[in-house]
């Protein structure tokens, strides 16, 4: 089942008088549950494509749809609640708001969307992403392995559709990016959503259903079943 | 290549972030303006207020007239008297048709400057034949001439001690109008000096056969304390050298009141410049601190990049420390054309007269501190943020820090905006309460001051007329001034239908006196101490000591006037009173004051009842006082609660006692109204003391006892009640008397608003009746006017205070927000990407700028009420509270503080979020 869906997507940027095409008329469907890896060399316009498609940029041309209903019909506090229901966001410079502790940045879609929070849900989400002993303290004195970890569960905590990672193990160290990478692939198998990961890393990039190949802003190769 | 130095580093630095330092700029302009400004404008009001009370009163302290050489020579020896300058009186000009005029003298180059006599119009003469003459006297001789004209005067010329009997006519050329001094001396003090208001040239010589009558202006020392009176000096050399006798007379001129007063001393003394000055700089440094603080913060990074470049702290301090030196010195011309043109645009709102007299020292020396203190105040931001590692400056080490101290608790359900903003204020405590206390002072310092100022506008007009003409000075003693039908003691009937037929009179209220007393048979300890204030006695070789035992026999045998009345009237014992009577809707006003008993307006125009204002107890003290002679004098003080009445230190106080009043609405008193109206064949009075006075008496019955509250003030200056029993009733209740006597006072209300032209017209129709009287004319008008000034002065020098106050919170709170939200855009970025909207944003500043408020604006309520309590419960006085120009301008900073969120936060949302949380 399609969750997500984009026609004709381009998005331009301006560099004084000349125009750069960092998505090229994109004609993309993500199917439900699936694990979809963007890649292509710097400058291809694979974080670009990330977010257009989870809506934290608009399009110069064309429309991402999701659910069957296109993006351009809300508005930008629509979009803001879209955001905290249906989707999730990792970064690969994490992100986490610096005033809160770990566990309050976990609950901040929950508490943005005035939910009682699923407790046994969060419990077993911590314990999956091995945090229980961070969430106390505040981001800047935790590892950069465990703001990701935090900024994962961030991203499942209102049990979102579509998880969107943005070179998510880009800031780490092997190690932490394998553990890392190996979550995402845990818990989004665990809990049913679709994942959208950019990266740069190939290794990354075998582990995916699917792996789209961008060049110049366009899609050049689309591979299923790489993982396999 | 170019070489890369401090210089050239903070000068890229400067035009690079040309918008965050045009900000920053007109927050160190504003600081500067409001230290530097605010102290060069209150230099100026203060010494234009001054220049108006020198061209009131002059510059000299204390007039003597012919005070000899040695004795002159001896105070100034004694640095007694610190200046003084010379003139000559050469005797008392008149016109024709008037009897009233002026004494005419000739000033020395130095008695001109320190008395500091203003031409009006024309010019000061410079020939013989000459004159200049002050405006007041103009009215008063009726003349009605301009300069340039020649005018005829009669001129009862000088032989020192008094005037030549021979006139001599006199023809001068007017060559000036002068500004009033005489006039305003002598309603301030009323005095039968020849205080002189018409001045000839140098070269003028007195006529053959008088002799001129010297003139010395002095000015007495303060001694070495610059708060410390004048006029002790004043005093004792007077007594020193027994001045004030029937031989030499003196005038000390106080000035004004304003001078006197708590606010006059501190500002003589410099207290008060250096305390404003204090305040201005230390609030402005803040400001600038927190302005540079927020700077810095914005910052860190780009500091901590440059440490891990290599960069020493030192080099660190000499970068950042250039730029605020630059920015200082681009800010101090536009803080000095501000101030300067500032402060002159205030003079001339002010008007009436006022001169923009400009201290320079005061504007160059007060931006030269304000660059200093811009540096200093840049500094301390400086070293804290030069201290902190390169790692700390890149990770924020320091909300970690705070939150182990805080021990803070991860929320298991929060509202987020309130939980952000609730934190954010738990990692900076210190500016925090800063901008709290800063908002609480703002607050209180608003709320009361312009409740005081308010309230002093109101006092501004004490009566309920326009006008009101009384009789200055009251003779306490009714055994002594009897004369109740003479000029002086009261204005006629022909005077009263000369102002009613005044085209914008709508009415005059009058009223009426008599000398009273209280006639009894059997004399109460209260009526005895009331009156025993009259009597004072010199303790010689019949009463060589006095102990307080024998106060009533002693008051008795001094009391030298009421035996001689007693005699001849053959009472047993009297009691002096005064006597009132008014119109009746004025007595119907003192209903309010009323303890016992009722007025009943029919029985007092029938003269069957009177009201009696009486002080609820007295307590009587004896004080004696010796003086460098060796002379002792013993006087009564009767208490009555209502003043405080002197300073006690310079006395031997006997306290004698205290009594309850014994009389009450009901009562059956006899009083008779005394006066004696006998005139010769010119007209003069004749004093014949009591032989031939008349006795109006009558047994009446006190209708209602009226009490004298605190201060003895009624109804807006009605009635001033201090020590004295006060018989009031009304012109019938008088008349049922048999007496008929003159008013004492006059009320003219107009009929339409005061203008300069109604006030010239009226003041050229009263001042005849009054001049060369001991009466006196209050125009409120012109009261209002110069209480306008004073007030207008005094209130820009508060609002520049409390604006500067709401300025530096705003402009705390303002730019840390702005700081924040330029800092914190990855963070708000962040907060956007996983689904806060816009609306959550906005809120949770709103919460953080409600904050401050929220504890600020209370707190200054609460510091406000509890000053305004601690000044009704020590100082007696209930100011009613002006609130809501206080909550109009906390209502305008929360809107400054609200406008500059939603722009900054708008421009924040304009970007992408992606933008916000690319920002490094």
């Amino acid at each position: 089942m399609t969750i997500l869906e984009c026609k004709n997507l381009t998005k331009e940027y301006y560099s004084g008088e000349n125009v750069i095409k960092a998505v090229d008329n994109a004609n993309l469907t993500f199917e439900q549950g699936e694990f979809t890896a963007i890649t292509g060399p710097s400058g291809s316009g694979k974080s670009t494509l990330l977010h257009v498609l989870s809506s934290l940029e608009n399009p110069t041309s064309g429309e991402v749809i999701y659910n069957g209903e296109s993006l351009k019909k809300y508005n930008d506090n629509q979009l803001s609640i879209l955001r905290r229901r249906r989707f999730g966001f990792v970064f690969q410079a994490y992100n986490l708001v610096q005033e809160l502790t770990g566990m309050e940045n976990i609950l901040l879609p929950v508490m943005l969307d005035k939910k009682t929070p699923d407790e046994a849900y969060l419990e077993k989400l911590v314990e999956e992403l091995g945090i229980g002993d961070r969430i106390g303290h505040l981001p800047s004195a935790m590892s950069g392995g465990q703001q990701q970890r935090i900024a994962i569960a961030r991203a499942l905590a209102n049990k979102p559709a579509i998880l969107f990672a943005d070179e998510p193990t880009g800031n780490l160290d092997g190690r932490s990016g394998r553990e890392v990478l190996a979550l995402l692939k845990y818990v989004s198998a665990e809990f049913g959503v679709t994942l959208i990961l950019v990266t740069h890393d190939l290794g990354v990039a075998e582990q995916a259903d699917r792996v789209l190949t961008l060049s110049d802003g366009r899609v050049v190769r689309d591979t299923k079943g790489a993982a396999q | 290549m170019k070489r890369l130095t401090v210089n050239t580093f903070a000068l890229q630095s400067l035009k690079k972030r040309k918008k965050q330092y045009a900000a920053l700029i007109a927050g160190i302009i504003l600081a500067m303006v409001f230290s530097s400004g605010t102290l060069f404008l209150l230099s100026s009001l203060f010494a234009g207020i001054d220049d108006l009370t020198d061209q009131a009163f002059g510059k000299e302290t204390a007039v003597f007239y012919g005070l000899t050489e040695e004795t002159l020579a001896d105070g100034q020896a004694r640095f007694h008297i610190e200046y003084a300058a010379k003139g000559e009186i050469l005797g008392y000009l008149m016109t024709e048709e008037e009897d009233r005029g002026v004494s005419v003298a000739k000033l020395t180059p130095e008695a001109r400057e320190l008395t500091y006599t203003v031409v009006t119009d024309g010019d000061y003469p410079q020939n013989a034949g000459e004159i200049a003459i002050e405006e007041d006297a103009l009215i008063r001789m009726g003349l009605n001439a301009r300069p340039g004209d020649m005018i005829e005067l009669t001129l009862q010329v000088q032989d020192d001690a008094d005037y030549l009997s021979k006139t001599v006519q006199k023809s001068y050329l007017l060559t000036g109008i002068l500004k009033d001094r005489r006039v305003n001396v002598e309603n301030m003090r009323a005095s039968k000096s020849p205080f002189p208001a018409a001045f000839v040239s140098e070269t003028e010589t007195i006529e053959p056969g008088g002799k001129a009558l010297s003139v010395v202006y002095t000015v007495f020392s303060r001694g070495n304390s610059p708060i410390a009176s004048s006029y002790q000096f004043y005093d004792d050399f007077c007594k020193e050298h027994g001045l004030n006798d029937q031989k030499t007379e003196s005038v000390f001129i106080t000035r004004d009141s304003f001078s006197l007063s708590g606010i006059g001393k501190l500002r003589q003394s410099g207290v008060l410049a250096a305390v404003l000055a204090a305040v201005f700089t230390v609030v402005s440094c803040v400001g600038i601190v927190n302005a540079f603080s927020s700077d810095l913060l914005d910052r860190k990074k780009q500091i901590g990049m440059l440490r891990a470049l290599g960069a020493t702290k030192s080099q660190i301090m000499r970068i950042f420390g250039r730029e605020a030196l630059l920015i200082a010195l681009c800010s101090a011309p536009f803080s000095l054309l501000l101030s300067y043109f500032g402060t002159r645009l205030a003079v001339r709102l002010i008007g009436n007269g006022m001169r923009f007299l400009p201290d320079y020292g005061v504007l160059f020396g007060g931006v030269g501190v304000s660059l200093l203190c811009v540096m200093a105040a840049s500094f301390i931001p400086l070293a804290k943020t030069a201290r902190i590692s390169p790692m700390q400056a890149v990770r924020d080490v320091d909300k970690t820090r705070v939150l182990r101290r805080k021990k803070l608790h991860s929320q298991k359900q929060f509202s987020v905006p309130k939980l952000i903003a609730k934190r954010e204020a738990a990692f900076s405590p210190a500016s925090q309460i800063l901008v709290c206390v800063i908002l609480a002072v703002s607050v209180s310092l608003s709320a009361l001051g312009i409740s005081y100022i308010a309230e002093a506008y109101d006092e501004a007009s004490p009566y309920d007329s326009d006008y009101r003409i009384y009789r200055m000075g009251w003779e306490a003693d009714p055994f002594v001034n009897l004369d109740v039908s003479s000029r002086g003691f009261g204005l006629t009937d022909n005077d009263l239908q000369t102002l009613t037929l005044f085209p914008y009179t709508d009415g005059i209220r009058k009223e009426q006196d008599a000398q009273a007393v209280w006639i009894t048979e059997a004399p109460s300890d209260y009526l005895t101490m009331l009156d025993a204030g009259r009597v004072s006695f010199e303790l010689n070789g019949d009463t060589p000591t006095f102990t307080g035992e024998t106060w009533r026999q002693l008051l008795t045998e001094n009391d030298g006037n009421k035996k001689d009345f007693l005699s001849a009237f053959s009472y047993k014992d009297v009691f002096s009173v005064r006597f009132s009577a008014r119109d009746e809707d004025a007595v119907r006003q003192l209903e309010p004051f009323v303890s016992e008993g009722k007025i009943d307006l029919a029985k007092l125009n029938a003269g069957e009842e009177i009201l009696l204002a009486a002080p609820d107890s007295v307590s009587l003290e004896a004080r004696l006082e010796t003086f460098p002679d060796g002379m002792r004098y013993v006087d009564f003080i009767a208490d009555t609660g209502v003043y405080s009445l002197m300073d006690r230190e310079r006395f031997e106080m006997f306290p004698l006692g205290t009594a309850e009043r014994s009389c009450h609405a009901g009562d059956k008193v006899r009083v008779a109204l005394i006066c004696n109206d006998l005139h010769d064949s010119e007209g003069t009075p004749v004093d014949k003391r009591y032989t031939d006075c008349r006795v109006y008496e009558k047994e009446v019955t006190i209708g209602a006892i009226l009490s004298i509250p605190p201060g003895g003030i009624w109804s807006r200056g009605d009635m001033t009640g201090i020590t004295q029993l006060n018989f009031i009733s009304t012109h019938a209740g008088k008349r049922a008397f048999g007496i008929e006597n003159r008013y004492f006072q006059l009320d003219l209300k107009l009929n339409t608003p005061c203008t300069d032209e109604i006030d010239e017209q009226i003041t050229r129709l009263i001042s005849p009746m009054i001049s060369g009287t001991s009466f006196n004319c209050d125009s409120q008008y012109r009261d209002a006017q110069e209480d306008r000034q004073m007030l207008a002065a005094i209130f820009t020098g508060l609002m520049s205070v409390v604006l500067l106050f709401f300025t530096v919170a705003g402009s705390m709170i303002c730019t840390s927000l702005t700081a924040d939200i330029r800092a914190n855009r990855r963070g708000l970025g962040t907060l956007r990407a996983v689904g806060a909207s816009v609306r959550e944003l906005t809120k949770t500043y709103l919460y953080r700028l409600l904050l401050p408020f929220g504890v600020g604006v209370p707190a200054g309520a609460a510091l406000a009420a509890a000053v305004w309590l601690a000044i009704y419960k020590f100082a007696g006085e209930k100011i009613p509270p002006l609130l809501w120009p206080t909550a109009l301008l906390t209502l305008a900073l929360f809107g400054v503080c609200c406008l500059n969120l939603y722009v900054r936060l708008r421009q924040l949302t304009k970007t992408s979020i992606v933008e916000n949380i690319r920002e490094l």
